[in-house]
């Protein structure tokens, strides 16, 4: 990589590297013109917590598309658990991207770019953003729920190419 | 030339692109052939990706999905926290679930590049916590160390003998 910038320069990387994130930014902007504009729904259930058999909590999201740009708001999801199932932040909006890329267009560049246009809101509490000094052993088992409620929010704007359940665990 | 004037060659644009993928596949290959941890050489848990200076993903290799976009809010995270108490070579870790980590078990290595300008690359690799030094009594060990085997007694592990959540040194 230095040689690399030797060869070309600071000023030649900056721009370039900006001109990256720009044109990836562009590309993922027009997969999203693509989806209609409005709000999706989409739910999926959590069956264990780590200690409770009986208990099962929902993972809600509500997808905004509009202006090009998408926002995924899981407010209204349930709080977290006092067992060992609970999300993190970075674990569960991993998920949300990885799932619309896959959903959307998955050859579209992962640099800064691409995530741009993409908001999610996970407020802290919830099933999928556990607070302090919750365990969260079993966060990252919540992504394929996650991407659960997100296809079934969007599979009816984005028929073709939705990926199979447990899409977090697989490439498609 | 300033940033905004200078002019965009769209093969070297790609070029550019490509190189950052070559450069985090290979790091993706040099963990992979130098762990001796199987959920990192054969379940490839884990993910590599290079940062610039303000922790924008420049480009990722995601061995297993689940961990795609998951070390981008550590890089920040980490780039806020020690704002420009960061140095080229410095080496970070960091595991902690409620500042961005993705679950305890998961231990995230960023490494400042020894650049002489003012850029640095970020270098983090994310995997479970037994990697280069075999079983370990913690995370998702494989197995379990043996009958009067200290964990690290046979060789100094990269990961766990540094402390959780953040190190000068040890790569």
């Amino acid at each position: 990589m230095l040689r690399f910038l030797e060869k070309y320069g600071l000023d030649c990387y900056e721009a370039h590297k900006q001109a990256l994130f720009e044109a990836t930014r562009r590309m993922m902007e027009a997969e999203i013109a693509t989806i209609p504009s409005g709000e999706y729904h989409g739910e999926a259930m959590v069956y264990y917590d780590g200690r409770n058999d009986d208990r099962h909590y929902a993972i809600r999201v509500k997808i905004t598309v509009q202006d090009r740009r998408v926002v995924f708001d899981y407010s209204a999801s349930d709080a977290q658990t006092n067992g060992f199932v609970n999300g993190t932040y970075t674990s569960s909006a991993s998920a949300a991207i990885l799932t619309f890329l896959q959903m959307v267009n998955p050859d579209i560049p992962h640099n800064q770019g691409m995530v741009e246009p993409l908001e999610i809101i996970i407020p802290r509490g919830t099933i999928l953003n556990a607070a302090y000094p919750a365990a969260t052993t079993y966060g990252n088992h919540l992504c394929p729920p996650n991407a659960d409620a997100i296809i079934r929010a969007l599979a009816p704007v984005i028929p073709i190419g939705s990926p199979p359940d447990g899409t977090t665990c697989s490439v498609r | 030339m300033s940033k905004a004037a200078h002019e965009i060659d769209p093969i070297l644009l790609s070029v550019f692109a490509r190189a950052f993928k070559s450069m985090t596949d290979e790091m993706s290959i040099s963990l992979q052939k130098t762990t001796r941890s199987p959920i990192l050489c054969e379940a490839k848990d884990f993910v590599t990706g290079m940062y610039d200076g303000a922790g924008n993903m420049l480009e990722q290799t995601e061995n297993l999905p689940i961990l795609s976009f998951s070390l981008g809010p550590v890089c920040k995270y980490i780039v806020e926290y020690f704002g420009g108490d960061i140095h080229p070579g410095d080496v970070i870790f960091h595991n902690d679930v409620f500042s961005m980590g993705n679950q305890n078990n998961d231990v995230a290595v960023y490494k400042r590049s020894s650049s002489p300008i003012d850029w640095w690359l970020g270098r983090p690799a994310r995997g479970t916590r037994p990697t280069s030094a075999g079983p370990f009594p913690a995370g998702t060990t494989p197995m379990p160390p043996r009958s009067g085997r200290k964990p690290c007694a046979s060789r100094r592990s990269r990961f766990t003998t540094a402390a959780p959540c953040a190190a000068t040194s040890g790569i």
